[in-house]
């Protein structure tokens, strides 16, 4: 996750500052910068493959092009700024020479026995399933939900790492927040209903 | 177990914007490195500062090839466009034009034919040659 705004600050400098050594040959100097970021660009990678040992390898290669590129960061935005940017980038390449598995709403819909789906929908099955199915939007509206929720919702920064205008994110935004809407609330009624007609005459009387 | 019904969560079918926000959160949905993952990507940082140098193209020694290139395909060019002014303008380049008549601006006499067929004839000649050679290994 990204660290918090004002440590942010802090840490920009020491970046730079760590970023030179590094361009100057001491490649060592490097683990400092892969300690502080590994957790973001972990967590970036997971949310677009949900997948932990392919989001650990997305993120080494993304360092290890970070380390290689380090030379083409001339600080003109925040350090991590250019770190998230190459890493999404990579990562959206990534997924385009082998996709996530997804898992479309539609799929969870028709559940094999409906009593077992609907109880065990509780909040964190029906959040992961949430997450997953962000994975099975177009790629334009998927990448804008994920970035803007992993910069902790802050549209700018989202717009800055797909070096795209923030109003380009926010209509983005809107529309694959109303699509994945749509789709899960649709999934959502099918799970209830079949929850409802599970239940015996008894149940329903007694609620 | 059975879902709770009287639950708001169960009973809209509609997703609170909070809700879908909650969902996505950052804190809610992050994992942990693990534990080696710094030293493992430090250890291919390494393995790759370790690496020589990848060679670069020989552009040097290159240009002088590059520059014949340039010259040979100046001079076909060159070649090609005389001919077709010497052609004569009054007669309009036909698909039917007669072996002859194309050859005629470079064949001059019977020698010039001889020696084109003797050049045709090393060539082939050295293809076969070539061709035996990689075939008896």
């Amino acid at each position: 996750m990204p660290p918090q705004p004002e440590a942010h600050c802090v840490d920009a400098a020491s970046d730079e500052a760590i970023v030179a050594r590094v361009v100057a040959g001491d490649t060592m100097a490097f683990e400092a910068i892969v300690r502080r970021w590994q957790s973001p660009l972990v967590n970036l990678a997971w949310r677009f493959c949900r997948d932990r040992a392919r989001a650990e390898e997305m993120a080494q290669e993304a360092f290890l092009r970070a380390w290689r590129n380090l030379a083409q960061f001339r600080g003109d935005s925040a350090f991590s700024t250019w770190l998230f940017a190459l890493a999404a980038n990579l990562y959206r390449t990534e997924l385009r020479r082998i996709p996530a598995t997804m898992q479309s709403l539609d799929e969870i819909a028709e559940p094999e026995d409906p009593i077992v789906a609907g109880a065990a929908l509780d909040q964190s099955s029906r959040d992961e399933s949430l997450r997953r199915a962000v994975l099975s939007l177009p790629v334009k509206y998927r990448d804008a939900i994920l970035l803007f929720y992993f910069h902790e919702q802050d549209v700018p920064a989202a717009a800055r790492t797909l070096r795209i205008p923030d109003g380009t994110v926010k209509a983005r935004l809107f529309r694959g927040r109303e699509l994945l809407r749509k789709k899960f609330s649709r999934a959502r009624r099918a799970t209830t209903f079949a929850g409802v007609a599970a239940q015996t005459p008894k149940e329903v009387q007694s609620r | 177990m059975k879902p709770n019904l009287t639950s708001p969560r169960f009973n809209s079918p509609e997703l609170p914007e909070a809700e879908f926000d909650c969902a996505l959160a950052t804190d809610r949905d992050a994992i942990l490195p693990s534990s080696g993952f710094a030293d493992s990507v430090m250890a291919a940082v390494s393995h790759e500062a370790s690496m020589p140098p990848p060679i670069a193209f020989p552009l040097r020694r290159a240009l002088p090839g590059f520059a014949a290139v340039v010259v040979a395909l100046g001079v076909l060019i060159a070649a090609i466009v005389g001919l077709l002014r010497s052609a004569p303008a009054q007669h309009p380049v036909s698909f039917s034009m007669s072996l002859q008549t194309m050859a005629a601006p470079i064949l001059h006499d019977a020698s010039d034919v001889l020696w084109l067929a003797l050049s045709l004839a090393v060539s082939v000649g050295s293809l076969l040659f070539c061709r035996r050679l990689i075939s008896t290994r």
